[in-house]
């Protein structure tokens, strides 16, 4: 299973290792890590683990802040 | 400040206000959102990699407007057919789900536009708003639901009405080759629904923007659009646009007929439905079969037309008429195809370009032409006189070798031959003159008769201009009885041949010399 971490700036060993045990423990050991820095972000981390996005990042937020404007007005 | 700019300044005031307001109250926590990368792109086919939850038939955002529709779901990516132009798609752009199936925006005002394969207007008079989303995709009718068909639909053609009638939930398949007149009966048959309560659906798949164009134009000068909904999935555009436009054609059709209206839904032509159904099949790589035909070609076809039905009264008592099209090649009704949809259909009307060129028009072959309804489908006075003639018809195809040597025969052969003629010649027909069932009525009844046997052959089609203006001018009330009673009673008949014989003799010119008669006997 492929897991992808991306962040807007370069993560520190222990951040890395923290996120790395808590998808272990979920997934099992069998988890290969992409790790990609992307300053688009802002902020924030963007996990896609298999084909299921969890979007926690500045600019996911904003996005979701725009989509949900739109369709109020 | 004044008054005015103050109120407006406390408007904006306002506004923001609500809107911080909003925005605090919306939810922005992080959900799991299903998402596919694009992994190649070519020829209205995107390949997905990711995605791992979709469903088959699922709408798929592509990014920066781009609609797609998933349907190859393989083990390790999702195949994918652009809908629409798909501009500025690129390698690795993130695709997301959008957990709905296709469907289309109908409302009643629908009625009177063109809108293409997708549901989106395109006669450039804005959009409508949408009422109620109808999908493309949808399990037909059950058995229950059903009612057997009894009511007919008028052409307006009296070759159809009289000997293939069609009946309201019936599926006629229109066949022949290029240039036979197919369109031309759909076309007569929509100009004929205008006081039937019938709202037409017209599908046009593959065909030029001219054509659309200029049977756009027929149906509106003729009034026609205030009862019909054209879909064009003309030929530039995609071939996913193509393969949907029957499905669109068929949910605006649902729409009404949930209504408890009746429908005539026409598909000009599924051959061309089928070739591009072929062509999203190969790109995206479906095994291919007989003439490269994806192995579920049949079911494209009878899914559809299935959904053509007359429902009885507790589910509204509406109907859909389908009336499909298919071009053959060279006659070839054997090719798979054609074969197909003969099978799925109640029945065909057959065109051949043999009585076309032959100057027939329309040109229905009657002997091979069949109507699977039939006469349940017809009013009683129909029914009375076109009884007989098919049998006419049919022993003057077997007499028409001898026709050469006419003056050979004796007696009885010769007249049959000459009643034939004539009974052939009323089914030649103008594609934009229909005629009302109780005018198509009074014509048949005169043909059957024996009234035109006096009529000179090549004056029949004269003949029988002038005695429709007659009735019209002169005869209306018994025209008016006859559409109202539906049947023809003794009495009618003999008020009926009273008029005819009354017109016949009003008008000599039209009828064989007797003179030449009386000096080929003294000689």
């Amino acid at each position: 299973m492929q897991v992808t971490i991306r962040t807007a700036t370069v993560l520190t060993s222990k951040q890395l290792n923290q996120i790395k045990t808590k998808i272990n423990k979920k997934y099992g050991s069998k988890v290969e890590y992409v790790q990609r820095v992307d300053p688009n972000l802002i902020g924030g981390i963007s996990l896609t683990i298999a084909s299921k996005e969890f979007d926690a990042s500045v600019k996911g937020k904003l996005d979701n802040l725009k989509d949900q404007l739109k369709k109020a007005f | 400040m004044s008054a005015k700019s103050k109120s407006n300044f406390n408007q904006d005031l306002n506004s923001i206000l609500k809107l911080s307001q909003q925005i605090k109250s919306l939810d922005l926590s992080v959900a799991p959102q299903s998402v596919g990368y694009i992994q190649s792109f070519g020829d209205g086919v995107v390949r997905l990699i990711g995605l791992d939850d979709v469903q088959a038939g699922e709408l798929l955002d592509l990014g920066e407007g781009n609609l797609g529709l998933a349907l190859n779901l393989e083990k390790d990516n999702v195949g994918a057919v652009a809908l629409g132009k798909s501009q500025k798609l690129t390698a690795g752009q993130r695709v997301t789900k959008t957990n709905r199936l296709l469907s289309v925006p109908v409302a009643d005002e629908i009625i009177g536009r063109i809108v293409n394969g997708l549901g989106e207007v395109i006669d450039g008079k804005g959009q409508f708003t949408a009422k109620k989303y109808m999908p493309l995709e949808k399990v037909a009718p059950g058995v229950i639901t059903r009612q057997s068909v009894t009511q007919p639909v008028q052409t307006g053609i009296k070759a159809i009405d009289a000997m293939i009638p069609i009946g309201r939930g019936q599926r006629e398949l229109i066949i022949g080759d290029r240039s036979t007149g197919k369109s031309a009966i759909a076309l007569g048959t929509i100009l004929n629904q205008a006081d039937q309560k019938m709202i037409c659906v017209y599908v046009a798949i593959g065909q030029k923007r001219s054509s659309v164009a200029q049977m756009e134009k027929i149906l509106a000068d003729r009034g026609a659009m205030d009862y019909t909904v054209m879909v064009a999935a003309t030929a530039s555009e995609t071939a996913a646009q193509q393969f949907l436009a029957p499905y669109t054609g068929q949910a605006i059709a649902e729409y009404f007929l949930e209504q408890g209206k009746d429908v005539l839904i026409i598909f000009d032509d599924l051959t061309k439905h089928a070739q591009a159904y072929r062509e999203i099949s190969l790109l995206l790589r479906r095994p291919s079969g007989r003439e490269a035909y994806p192995g579920d070609v049949f079911y494209l076809h009878s899914r559809l037309l299935e959904r053509a039905c007359r429902l009885n009264k507790d589910y509204g008592g509406g109907s859909i008429t389908a009336l499909p099209i298919i071009e053959t090649q060279a006659n070839d009704v054997s090719a798979y195809i054609p074969t197909n949809v003969i099978s799925i259909t109640d029945g065909q009307i057959y065109l051949e370009t043999d009585l076309f060129n032959q100057g027939m028009k329309p040109a229905i072959n009657v002997g091979l032409s069949v109507s699977r309804v039939g006469s349940s489908a017809q009013i009683k006075a129909m029914k009375q006189v076109a009884g007989t003639m098919k049998l006419d018809l049919a022993q003057l195809r077997e007499l028409e070798a001898f026709a050469q040597f006419s003056s050979d025969l004796d007696e009885q052969t010769k007249s049959q031959l000459d009643r034939g003629l004539r009974v052939k010649s009323v089914l030649k027909q103008g594609w934009d003159q229909p005629l009302r069932v109780e005018e198509q009525v009074m014509v048949i009844f005169a043909a059957v008769n024996g009234f035109l046997d006096q009529v000179q052959e090549d004056k029949v089609q004269l003949w029988e201009k002038e005695y429709l203006e007659y009735l019209n001018s002169n005869q209306m009330n018994l025209l008016t009885k006859i559409a109202f009673e539906q049947k023809i009673d003794d009495d009618l008949t003999a008020k009926i041949s009273a008029v005819v014989k009354k017109f016949n003799s009003m008008n000599e010119d039209l009828m064989i010399k007797k003179e030449a008669d009386e000096n080929q006997n003294a000689s």
